[in-house]
C-alpha cells in the first residue's frame, strides 16, 4: 500500500458514531464552570482533610501536660499545612492553558507538570513524611510513659507507616511517573541528537541543605550534651558506696544516698555524688533530701498522737472542724472524717483543679494561711466521688487533713511535726522545703529533667518545691540517718517499744484501711518475700528529688534510698540499689 | 460551533489514533471539543484554523493519554478484534480496504505520540509546512521525522501482513 493508497482509505473513511454525540454550546460551559469549581473544590476538601487531621493535635497541645510533646505536635502541625500548602500550589502553579500550542511546547508543558509530580512523589520523604515522623517521635518521647510499652513500641509503629507510605509512593514514582517523565523526554529529544541528561543540580543542593541540617541538629545535640556535663564517676573504698556510684553513674543521677536498718539499727548511711550536676559538691551522709510525699505519713502519725492526746478523733469530720466553713462548703465534704482524709477515701481530688493550683503558687502570706485557702477553694466544690467509696490518692486531701490538725492542735502543722516527732526523735536535720539555701550549694539542689536528657538543677527559691499550700501533703526534707530513725520508730513502735505513740496507734498507722487495696494511713501496705509478708512502702517525689522507704516490720529491717532527681528519673535506679541492699543485709 | 461541526470527522479520526476503547474515545472527543471551544475566542484569523484546531485535537489527546495511563487504564489497545470492531468503514470500501484500515490503525497504535500526530496529518494530506506549525519544529525537521516515522509504519504493517 502505497502513500496515495493509505490517504484516500484514511480520508475516505466516515464515523457513524460521531452523530451520538452531538455537543452542545451550554454544555460545555457547564463543563467550564465544573472545571473551576472542581479546581476549588478539590482544595477546599483537601484543606478541610487537613484541618480535621490537624484538629486532635491541636487539642492534644493544650492538652498535654508535657513541653517537649507540645514541640512534637506543632512540628506535626506545621507539617501538614506545609503538605497542604504544597498541594494547593501545585494544582494551581501549572494552570492547564488552553491547548492551541504547538505541539512540541505542549510536550513541553506536559512534561513540566509529570516532572513536578515525579519530584513531589520522589521527595515525600522530606516534605512530607520527615515532619510527621520527627513530630510523632518528638511527642512520643516527651511524654512521661514507659519506655518499653509505649515509647519503643509507638516510634516503630510511626517508622513502619512512614517507611511503608515511602516504599508505595517510590513504587509509585518508579512505575508510573519516571517512566512517564523519561517517555516524553524521548519525544521531546526525538527531533535532535539525544543530549547528556542535566546534571542534577538542585538534587545535591537539596541533599547539601538536609545534610546541613542534620549536622547542626547533631552539632546542637552534641553541644547541649556537652554543656550538660555529667558529674565523673567517683572511686569508693566501701563496697556500699561503690555500688551505689556504679548505679549513680549508670543512671546519671547527680546524687545517690541510702541507709539501711537492720534489727532496727541504723547499719548504712551512704550518699555518692555531687549535690548539683555539673558542680563539684559532693553529697554527704548528712545532706538532706527532699522527702517529697513520704511526709504524708509523719502527718498521719502526727494525726495519730493528737487522737491519742484526745485532741481530735479518727471521726472528726470535716464539717466539725470548721463549722464557720460550712456554709461555703459543697455538703458532700462535711462528713468526711480524718480517717478518709488519711486513707485517701475522702473523695477529694487526685489533682487540684487548674485555676487553684495556679493561686497556690502565687499566694502570699503564711504557709498556715495559704493551706487554709487552699483548702477552701477545694471543699468549695464537689468531690470527684462520693466520700468513702473510692481511693483517690491526693494532696488535697492530706492538706485538709494537716490543716484539721492544726484547728485541733492549735499549733501549724510545721510545729506539730518539729515539736512531736523532730525533736523527740532528734531528727536535727529535719525541715521544709527546698533542702538547700537560696544561692548556695550547701545542700543538695533538685534536678529537673532537660530536653535532650539532662538534667538541670533548680536553685533553691521559689518553684524549687510544692506551692507552700500542699505541704502536710509532701514539704519535709531530712537526711536519711534521720529518716532512718523515723523508721526505726514506726518499726519499734508497733512492737510497742516507743513512748511516743502506743502500739495499737501505730497498728492502725500500718493497716490498710477496709476496702482500700493497700493503702493505709500515710503507708502502702505490701505483701514482700523479703519482708516475711508484710512490708510498709512510701515513696515521695516533689518531681525534683525521689525517696522511697521500705520497711519489714516483721523483721524490724528498712531500706532507704534518695536521690536528687524527680521519680520518673529515680524510680529505676533506686529501685535496683533498694533490691541490691534488701538481698545483702536482710532478704534471704 | 460551525467550526466544530464541519471538522467533526477529522477530530474523531484524531480521537481514533490515540484512544482505544469506546468510552475513552468518547471522553477524548468531549475533551477535544470543550478545548476548542475554550480557545476559539483567542483565535484571530481563519486561514489559521485547520493547524490550530490540529493542535489542540492531537494536544488534548497526548495529555489524556497520559492521564488515563497515570489512572492506570490501558493506553493501548488490547486486542485487534476490538480495534477492528471500533472502526466503521464506509460502505464505499470491500472487505480487503477493511481489513487493511484495521491493520493501518493497528500499526499507527504502534507509533510514539509524535509519529501518530505526524502520520495522521500526513494522511490528512497537510505539507510539510502546516504540519512543521502544527507540531512546533522547522519543516526540514518534519521532513527528515516523517520519513523515518513512514518507515516504521510500513515496517510493522508489513510484519502484521506476513503474520
Amino acid at each position: 500500500m502505497n502513500d496515495e493508497e493509505q490517504k484516500n482509505l484514511w480520508q475516505g473513511l466516515k464515523c457513524l458514531w460521531q452523530e451520538q454525540k452531538p455537543s452542545s454550546d451550554p454544555a460545555l460551559r457547564k463543563k467550564m464552570a465544573k472545571m473551576h469549581e472542581g479546581l476549588n473544590k478539590t482544595d477546599f476538601w483537601g484543606s478541610a482533610l487537613y484541618a480535621v487531621v490537624t484538629v486532635p493535635f491541636i487539642i492534644y497541645i493544650f492538652t498535654t501536660p508535657y513541653f517537649v510533646t507540645r514541640i512534637g505536635y506543632l512540628i506535626i502541625i506545621g507539617g501538614m499545612l506545609f503538605a497542604s500548602w504544597k498541594s494547593i500550589r501545585r494544582r494551581r502553579s501549572i494552570p492547564q492553558p488552553i491547548a492551541d500550542a504547538p505541539v512540541m511546547e505542549w510536550l513541553k508543558y506536559d512534561l513540566a507538570k509529570v516532572r513536578q509530580h515525579a519530584e513531589d512523589s520522589r521527595t515525600l520523604l522530606w516534605w512530607y513524611l520527615l515532619p510527621f515522623l520527627i513530630g510523632m517521635n518528638v511527642s512520643t518521647w516527651g511524654m512521661k510513659v514507659d519506655l518499653l510499652t509505649v515509647k519503643i513500641p509507638m516510634t516503630v509503629l510511626v517508622v513502619l507507616i512512614a517507611g511503608v507510605t515511602y516504599w508505595l509512593n517510590q513504587r509509585v514514582w518508579r512505575n508510573q511517573w519516571l517512566p512517564m517523565q523519561q517517555e516524553l523526554e524521548a519525544l521531546l529529544n526525538s527531533d535532535q541528537p539525544v543530549l547528556p541528561p542535566e546534571p542534577p543540580k538542585k538534587n545535591i543542593m537539596t541533599r547539601t541543605i538536609l545534610i546541613g541540617i542534620v549536622l547542626i541538629l547533631l552539632g546542637a545535640i552534641v553541644f547541649v550534651r556537652g554543656r550538660d556535663a555529667k558529674t565523673a564517676a567517683i572511686a569508693y573504698s566501701d563496697p556500699v558506696s561503690q555500688m551505689l556510684e556504679n548505679i549513680r553513674v549508670k543512671h546519671n543521677f547527680p546524687a545517690l544516698a541510702a541507709a539501711v536498718i537492720v534489727d532496727g539499727k541504723i547499719v548504712v548511711t551512704n550518699a555518692v555524688g555531687f549535690r548539683k550536676n555539673g558542680g563539684t559538691e559532693k553529697v554527704t551522709v548528712d545532706d538532706k533530701f527532699h522527702l517529697g510525699s513520704v511526709t504524708k505519713s509523719m502527718t498521719a502519725t502526727v494525726a495519730a498522737m493528737l487522737v491519742e492526746q484526745g485532741k481530735i478523733s479518727w471521726t472528726t469530720t470535716i464539717g466539725e472542724a470548721f463549722p464557720e466553713l460550712k456554709s461555703e462548703m459543697h455538703p458532700d465534704y462535711l462528713g468526711v472524717t480524718l480517717e478518709q482524709l488519711l486513707s485517701q477515701r475522702s473523695g477529694a481530688p487526685g489533682d487540684a483543679p487548674a485555676d487553684l493550683w495556679l493561686q497556690a503558687w502565687a499566694a502570699k502570706g503564711t504557709a498556715a494561711e495559704q493551706r487554709l485557702a487552699f483548702i477552701k477553694g477545694i471543699l468549695a466544690r464537689k468531690p470527684e466521688a462520693k466520700p468513702g467509696t473510692k481511693y483517690i490518692y491526693s494532696n488535697q486531701g492530706y492538706t485538709i487533713a494537716g490543716v484539721m490538725l492544726e484547728k485541733a492542735a492549735g499549733k501549724t502543722w510545721e510545729d506539730l511535726l518539729r515539736s512531736m516527732l523532730f525533736e523527740p526523735l532528734g531528727m536535727t536535720t529535719a525541715g521544709f522545703g527546698a533542702p538547700a539555701s537560696v544561692d548556695k550549694v550547701d545542700q543538695p539542689w533538685g534536678h529537673k529533667k532537660k530536653m535532650l536528657s539532662g538534667r538541670e538543677p533548680v536553685p533553691p527559691g521559689p518553684g524549687a518545691d510544692n506551692p507552700l499550700a500542699i505541704s502536710p501533703a509532701g514539704a519535709v526534707h531530712c537526711s536519711l540517718g534521720d529518716l532512718a530513725k523515723y523508721a526505726a520508730f514506726h518499726m519499734a513502735g508497733e512492737r510497742g517499744k516507743s513512748q511516743l505513740l502506743k502500739a495499737e496507734s501505730f497498728k492502725k498507722l500500718h493497716t490498710a484501711v477496709a476496702d482500700n487495696d493497700d493503702y493505709a494511713l500515710g503507708w502502702m501496705v505490701l505483701k514482700r518475700a523479703w519482708a516475711n509478708g508484710r512490708a510498709l512502702m512510701h515513696n515521695g517525689s516533689n518531681t525534683m528529688f525521689y525517696v522511697v522507704v521500705w520497711m519489714a516490720p516483721e523483721k524490724n529491717c528498712a531500706v532507704i534510698v534518695a536521690s536528687n532527681v524527680g521519680v520518673d528519673e529515680a524510680f529505676k535506679g533506686c529501685d535496683e540499689v533498694a533490691g541490691k541492699l534488701i538481698d545483702q543485709y536482710f532478704g534471704k | 460551533m460551525d467550526m466544530i461541526n464541519g471538522n467533526r470527522p477529522r477530530i474523531l479520526k484524531v480521537c481514533r489514533v490515540y484512544a482505544w476503547n469506546a468510552a475513552d474515545r468518547d471522553d477524548l472527543y468531549q475533551e477535544i471539543l470543550f478545548q476548542i471551544w475554550r480557545g476559539l475566542p483567542g483565535l484571530k484569523q481563519d486561514t489559521y484554523a485547520n493547524t490550530w484546531l490540529y493542535r489542540i485535537a492531537i494536544n488534548t489527546s497526548i495529555s489524556f493519554v497520559r492521564r488515563r495511563a497515570a489512572r492506570g487504564g490501558p493506553a493501548v489497545p488490547l486486542d485487534h478484534e476490538q480495534l477492528t470492531h471500533h472502526i466503521e468503514s464506509s460502505q464505499t470500501h470491500d472487505d480487503g480496504a477493511e481489513e487493511q484500515l484495521a491493520r493501518l490503525y493497528d500499526a499507527i497504535a504502534q507509533l510514539n505520540e509524535v509519529e501518530k500526530a505526524l502520520v495522521t496529518l500526513f494522511l490528512e494530506d497537510f505539507s510539510y509546512e502546516e504540519m512543521a506549525e502544527v507540531l512546533g519544529l522547522s519543516a526540514s525537521n518534519v521532513g527528515v521525522m516523517l520519513h523515518r516515522a513512514k518507515k516504521k509504519l510500513l515496517t510493522l504493517m508489513q510484519e502484521a501482513a506476513h503474520e
